[in-house]
């Protein structure tokens, strides 16, 4: 037939699917855009970012609003936003606003420009080639930023300087790549002149004495700084180049040595020192001294003294500590910031004329204040041991000092001997000779332990490496290995003594792929272990330690399992000691600290260090919180002789590409409180930090083990040191809203604080505005879960909030409304049984008025809802037991099943399992609904048009369709989008479609799936970098679905357009 | 195989699908990359220097002009059907030809040099590469592996060989008898050369048969990590740093179009070579910094000592990480690692440590 047919014919079908084509390719009405299958336009051209993130590495001290208290400024590189905390009489106000301001940002300056009287804010945007300018128009006010395109490419560190003594001040830039450094005349660009490689920091002052401003500049690729000589017309010259130590990061002029002249001193990163360049008092800098450091300085402040003079504050990055640098009389105060610290600013914060110091911590998102003569500690070096892999403290002698027992790091490593066997030395302190110790047969050692075993004089050394060990005794001239005992799944050995008989026992703990085992046993008259009991455990086994509750029965036991405390009193099964919003448990430390005959507990958590007094009473006594921050290791010890006994905690920090462990010490009061000294930090990762009584004298001696370094050993002494106070945090979780009810979407951030930024109706979001907490909701710490709506219908929404308190470990349930504050007495709507209880707002009894539903996790799960009376009223809830895992389990609300009533969907470690709505606020009996464990929810729609509806999930493979059926379904979901890391499925434009969404980092893919099953994808890249999440709502009002692109630093909204 | 029947085979290979034109050209080697692949900028440098190393060892000159070698850097896409290589492979040389998936990759320069010696079997053609192509851009070395060695001694091209056995054999015979020796009973072995024919070449130029002689292997030697027993011709030949024994310290950036970077490599590394000399063995701390944290887990600094088989310690300190070790006195291969695909700055500093104090 096709024979038959004409030519013209063939051209007019081919026009036609040319012109098909062009329209599918070439869109003027939705250039840039995504043209929807129903013809709207999903307009990714004209999508508008808006940015909110807070991980400052900039800070400035200034009086932004003229009202004669000092603001902190802060700009958050990647997040590319300007943060001004509003000072008020404590610097703890809370309140602050943020400034969306380009893609990435770089250093701050704060200079009146205008000549109004007012500090404007200047930051440098690499990205744009451009110097961005925010004007201050008073009453907290910025305008919108402002890019002044720069000379040169890659503007960073803009620094104000008045070159040409006129005013104001011109902007300074460096610029890395281009080895430049150039400077914005009235916001134009005025001169560039290259400075040689690496530029990174700036300072400024009359170097050479002719009464112009010069400038200095840190070569971090040269070790050197370059002078720049002003010729007070704004014109600029090279002078000279002076050696510093390699990677110069920072440089500050000062009078360091007080003789009156003008000094420069910069921090030297892999010098471990600071460079200090001495002015002779007539314009030269004379000489160079080196001042060793913590190491990796990357950050310098200059304080006035008081004198005329200035100190030296010096950051470390490795270890985030700060060192107070009196050149006149060295190093006089160290301490260690708990978040990781970026950057260091002087200024008068509390308006008494001298300067303070502040920090901000990017990885912590805080900004905080340095308080030097703190009561602290500090650490000094005294020995160490040769190479090691591990190191261990042993009293083997039972002499009450400890011995290091080492397992040295062999030169033999470098090779594979699978012949070779284990040694241990032993280090005495002020002992030269190292006691080596055969371990053979056991071909390695991961560590080793003591105890009195059998019925001989002396005690028994026990080395084990993974599914063997040995143990050795001593005798006469050396000690003495026994067979290898091997025991699979070996992990690790803890010497106990649970029968009380001075004879101690071991425990073995073993982990195999289903689960682990603790097996207690004893050592025979013929060396080999016998069984006295065994235990299996779900999940890895970590620490353990015997309970002696004092009933003269043999000694329980206290274990972490999973994450999961476990007692076992030997009965038939172990308890699990789960704690109301307690998370995962790492490390534990038992003490009756109060007296009263019962064990208490320290425990490093999820959500902080938390002590829980009498840990084994049913119910464990609330817990209360010593620490926000977390811990890995804790060691119990009276430190200040005070008979009570004190908290030292571990933290292992990796932040900011850096390694540290930080020592935070915590001293008991008289009341049973307890007092953090200013903390410490040492370079390291894996390793553990133990008090230990080497000598007589009269240190404490900290040893510090970590993994393949020597062992080092500390003295520890009590004195003044430099201490950490956080002042804010910008670390709040954030939602869209309308919360003014006039159609457009809000931001609302919610968390220790609450931050709300209004939408303009064209994608946009004004400033966003964080007040603290405990100012709109009086008494209360944290807000844990949040739902909004127009309760009342009075146009503006009421959010309803669980809502922990800052005294005590519980949470209520109250009413916060965000433009007004509650009265202190105002009582909460509902105190909560569970401190961790999530809600949420729908329909749960079928008479169309919402209704709160409320449930909580372990222990004890349960569920409620309270049914709404229409004017935002609720009644008392019920609550009933329901089936949920974990302590934050995480449910959604949906009509899975097609009835027309809610269902809880829960995401459980076996799968998906649907608890059914019975439409009158109950939920049946869950049922399994999915094998797929571990997604997360992006979506749900009837994907494969089949009837039923499919649930869209992100997992590690992609974006996928799952498959469910109300009696669980284990087959293999679709893949909608591999390697996808942000996902939603929607019907964008309303036409019955679903439209399937996928983000790949820096691209958005948008498919629709035709009838045939087939996807087709058009990918779309973006300017933002970094696609977390996607949104779906009418953000601008206008009745059509949107898109909100979120990424760590805040969202950009696609509107759709008719 | 002969030269005459690969040249068949290659290019009945290269029939289907045309190769690349050569883009750079070097003194030894001339790359002819697929479009959008690019060299880091030392990576034609690094090549030649390697080339002529390895022809220097192996007493060979190295090609020059037309003789030159032609390095075929290719997609993996459809690899199998472009060139002579089965498609499994990274890469393969057949004499002056190379055609990998991947560049650098010096194994199969190695194999190009090694043809002046003819084709031996296979567990002394891909043992020589093995032994003589160096750290490539492995960071440490790597774990402990079989040496059951009468397992590939008659391997025939078909049956996987274990490279890491063939390469510390063959390390350990060059090492015991010189490389001269075992060039020459190389050269008088086949391509299909199998255990009998190898005893008998060992008799002959080792005066020890091969049973003796893997005995002796497995007793000695077969315990030297590949890393350890390789020369390391580039690494350890690389330009020396500059210090007085006490304290080195570098800040620089690391970006693949630098000079003396040389990558991609397999996963997109980036490699720059120097050596360092330790005048005296002691203690020293290794610190690593970068001032972009998020590129941390890409920068490191590696050493690993030019002694074959000696019992120093190779160490490797990552970015934001800094270590203590124990260096013996000599010559060290000291590598800066990245990303070829980011550019980053990474420094690094050595520093001697004083004898050890009090306890």
């Amino acid at each position: 037939m096709l024979g038959l047919m004409r030519p013209s014919v063939f051209v007019w079908f081919g026009l036609a699917a040319c012109a098909g084509a062009l329209a599918c390719v070439r869109d003027d009405a939705c250039d840039g855009g995504h043209r929807l299958f129903g013809g709207r336009c999903l307009d990714l051209g004209a999508a508008v970012a808006s940015r909110w993130g807070f991980a400052p590495e900039a800070v400035e001290v200034a009086d932004l609003d003229g009202d004669g208290v000092a603001d902190l400024v802060a700009a958050s590189p990647d997040a590319g936003a300007i943060t001004v905390v509003w000072g008020g009489k404590d610097m703890s106000s809370g309140t602050a606003t943020t400034w969306s301001v380009a893609a990435a940002i770089d250093g701050l300056a704060l200079v009146d420009l205008d000549g109004d009287g007012r500090l404007d804010v200047v930051t440098a945007a690499p990205d744009d080639d451009a110097v961005a300018v925010l004007r201050n128009r008073g009453a907290r006010e910025l305008a919108p930023a402002r890019l002044h395109p720069t000379l040169v490419p890659g503007p960073t560190a803009p620094r104000a300087v008045d070159l040409d003594g006129r005013g104001p001040a011109e902007i300074v830039t460096l610029h890395r790549d281009a080895h430049s450094l150039g400077v914005l005349l009235d916001l134009k660009p005025f001169v560039a002149l290259e400075v040689g490689l690496g530029p990174v920091a700036l300072a400024d002052g009359d170097f050479d004495g002719d009464g112009r401003r010069d400038l200095a500049v840190a070569l971090a690729e040269e070790a050197a700084v370059q002078l720049v000589v002003g010729d007070g017309a704004g014109g600029l010259s090279l002078g000279p180049r002076h050696p510093v130590g390699v990677a110069p990061f920072a440089v500050v002029a000062g009078d360091f040595n007080g003789d009156g002249a003008q000094d420069l001193a910069t921090a030297d990163a892999l010098a471990d020192a600071v460079s200090v360049l001495y002015g002779d008092g007539a314009g030269r800098l004379r000489a160079r001294a080196s001042w060793p450091t913590d190491p990796d300085p990357r950050a310098l402040a200059a304080v006035a003294d008081g004198t005329g003079g200035h100190v030296l504050y010096v950051l470390s990055h490795q270890t985030s500590t700060m060192q107070r640098l009196d050149l006149r009389r060295g190093v006089d105060q160290v301490g260690a910031t708990r978040e990781r610290a970026a950057a260091l600013a002087a200024g008068d914060l509390d308006g008494d004329g001298r300067a303070e110091l502040v920090y901000a911590s990017r990885s912590g998102r805080e900004l905080g204040r340095v308080v030097p003569d703190a009561p602290g500690f500090s650490l000094a070096p005294r020995w160490e041991t040769g190479p090691a892999r591990r190191a261990f403290p042993l009293d083997l002698d039972d002499d009450g000092h400890d011995e290091i027992a080492v397992v040295p790091a062999a030169e033999a490593d470098a090779v594979v001997d699978l012949d070779r066997t284990a040694n241990l030395q032993l280090w005495r302190a002020g002992v030269d000779e190292v006691v080596d110790i055969d371990l053979a047969p056991l071909p390695r050692v991961d560590a080793v332990v003591v105890g009195e075993l059998d019925e001989r004089p002396g005690r028994e050394l026990v080395a084990w490496s993974y599914g063997q060990l040995v143990i050795a005794g001593e005798t006469a001239d050396e000690w003495v290995a026994g067979e290898l005992i091997e025991v699979p799944g070996l992990t690790g050995v803890i010497v106990v003594d649970r029968d009380g008989d001075g004879r101690q026992e071991l425990l073995l703990k073993q982990f195999f792929g289903s689960g682990s085992r603790l097996d207690h046993v004893e050592l025979t008259a013929d060396g080999s272990l016998s069984e006295l009991a065994s235990r299996p455990f779900t999940g890895l086994l970590g620490p353990v330690a015997t309970v002696d509750r004092g009933d003269g029965g043999p000694q329980d036991l206290l274990v972490i399992a999973g994450n999961q405390l476990r007692f076992d009193d030997g009965g038939d099964e172990p308890r699990t000691i789960t704690l109301d919003g307690v998370g995962s448990v790492v490390e534990f430390a038992l003490h009756d600290f109060d007296a009263d005959g019962r064990l208490d507990a320290i425990l490093c958590t999820s959500v902080g260090m938390l002590r829980v007094d009498d840990l084994f009473g049913e119910p464990p006594g609330e817990p209360t919180r010593i620490d926000r921050s977390g811990c890995s290791q804790i060691d119990l010890h009276d430190f200040d002789g005070d008979e009570r006994l004190d908290i030292l905690a571990e933290q292992s920090d990796s932040s900011g590409g850096a390694t540290r462990n930080l020592l935070s010490l915590w001293l008991q009061t008289e009341t049973g409180g307890w007092n953090r000294l200013a903390s410490q930090s040492l370079p390291g990762s894996s390793g553990r930090t133990r008090v230990v009584r080497l000598d007589d004298d009269s240190w404490l001696d900290l040893l510090v083990d970590e993994i393949d370094q020597p062992a080092r050993v500390y003295d520890m002494s009590f004195g003044t040191a430099i201490a950490d106070e956080p002042v804010f945090t910008g670390d709040l979780g954030y939602r869209f809203a309308d919360l003014d009810g006039d159609g457009a979407l809000d931001l609302l951030g919610v968390g220790r604080g609450l931050a709300v930024a209004h939408g303009d109706g064209q994608g946009g979001f004004s400033p966003v505005q964080q007040r603290a907490l405990g100012d709109l909701l009086p008494g209360a710490e944290r807000i844990w879960s949040a739902a909004v709506e127009d309760l009342d219908h009075d146009g503006d929404a009421e959010m309803i909030v669980v809502a922990q308190r800052a005294d005590g470990w519980r949470s209520d349930l109250r009413l916060l409304e965000p433009g007004r504050a509650a009265r202190p007495d105002e009582p909460p709507l509902l105190e909560l049984p569970r401190v961790f209880t999530q809600i949420a707002l729908a329909d749960f009894d079928g008479d169309r008025g919402l209704d709160l539903l409320a449930w909580a996790g372990l222990p004890d799960p349960q569920y409620a809802v309270l049914r709404g009376d229409g004017h935002g009223g609720f009644a008392d809830p019920s609550w009933s037991p329901i089936a949920l895992e974990s302590t934050a389990p995480s449910v959604r609300t949906i009509d899975l099943d097609r009835d027309g009533r809610l269902d809880l969907l829960a995401n459980q470690s076996d799968g998906l399992v649907l608890h059914p709505g019975l439409g009158d606020g109950r939920f049946a009996e869950p049922r399994p609904w999915h094998s797929l464990s571990g997604g997360g929810f992006v979506g749900a729609g009837d994907l494969d048009r089949d009837g039923r509806p499919e649930l869209a999930m992100l997992v590690a493979g992609g974006l996928v369709a799952v498959h469910g059926s109300p009696g669980g379904a284990v087959t293999r979901p679709d893949v909608l989008f591999a390697k996808a890391g942000a996902g939603a499925v929607v019907d964008l434009d309303g036409d019955g479609q679903l439209e399937i969404l996928a983000g790949t980092g820096d691209a958005l893919h948008i498919g629709r799936r035709e009838l045939d099953g087939r996807t087709t994808f058009v990918r779309h890249d973006l300017e933002l970098k970094g696609l977390s999440g996607i949104v779906t709502a009418d953000f601008d009002g206008d009745g059509l679905l949107d898109l909100g692109l979120r990424s760590g630093a805040g969202v950009a909204i696609v509107r759709q357009r008719p | 195989m002969t030269r005459r029947l690969s040249l068949v085979l290659a290019a009945l290979g290269l029939a289907c699908d045309p190769l690349p034109p050569v883009r750079h050209e070097g003194v030894h080697v001339r790359v002819a990359p697929d479009p959008g692949l690019e060299l880091c900028g030392g990576t034609l440098a690094h090549m030649d220097d390697f080339v002529a190393r390895v022809s220097a060892e192996f007493g060979v000159d190295p090609p020059i002009g037309d003789d030159r070698f032609t390095y075929y850097w290719l997609d993996p896409e459809d690899f199998g059907k472009r060139t002579p290589c089965p498609d499994a492979v990274a890469g393969c040389a057949v004499y002056d030809g190379v055609y990998s998936k991947v560049a650098p990759l010096d194994h199969e320069l190695v194999h190009s040099v090694s043809f002046a010696y003819g084709v031996g079997p296979q567990i002394f053609v891909e043992g020589l590469a093995r032994a003589y192509e160096g750290l490539e851009a492995w960071r440490s070395p790597q774990p402990e592996r079989p040496r059951d060695v009468w397992k590939f001694v008659s391997a025939n091209w078909i049956a996987p060989l274990d490279y890491d056995v063939a390469g510390a054999f063959t390390s350990y015979l060059i090492a015991r008898f010189g490389l001269d020796v075992f060039l020459t009973m190389y050269a008088g072995l086949g391509l299909v050369a199998r255990e009998g024919a190898i005893d008998r070449a060992f008799k002959n130029h080792f005066e020890v048969d091969l049973a003796r002689t893997i005995d002796d292997f497995t007793a000695d030697g077969g315990d030297c990590l590949h890393e350890h027993a390789d020369p390391k011709l580039s690494e350890c030949g690389a330009p020396e740093i500059a210090w007085d024994g006490e304290y080195a310290a570098e800040f620089r950036l690391l970006a693949c179009e630098q000079e003396d970077a040389i990558g991609p490599y397999y996963g997109g590394d980036v490699v720059v070579m120097r050596s360092l000399v330790v005048p005296v063995e002691g203690t020293y701390d290794i610190a690593v910094i970068t001032d972009e944290p998020a590129l941390a887990p890409s920068l490191a600094l590696s050493l690993f000592p030019c002694s074959q088989c000696g019992t120093d310690l190779a160490v490797t300190v990552g970015a934001g990480e800094r270590i203590t070790a124990r260096l013996a006195a000599g010559r060290y291969s000291l590598r800066l690692h990245g990303s070829a695909r980011r550019e980053a700055r990474i420094g690094w500093a050595l520093t001697r440590r004083p004898d050890d104090g009090d306890r």
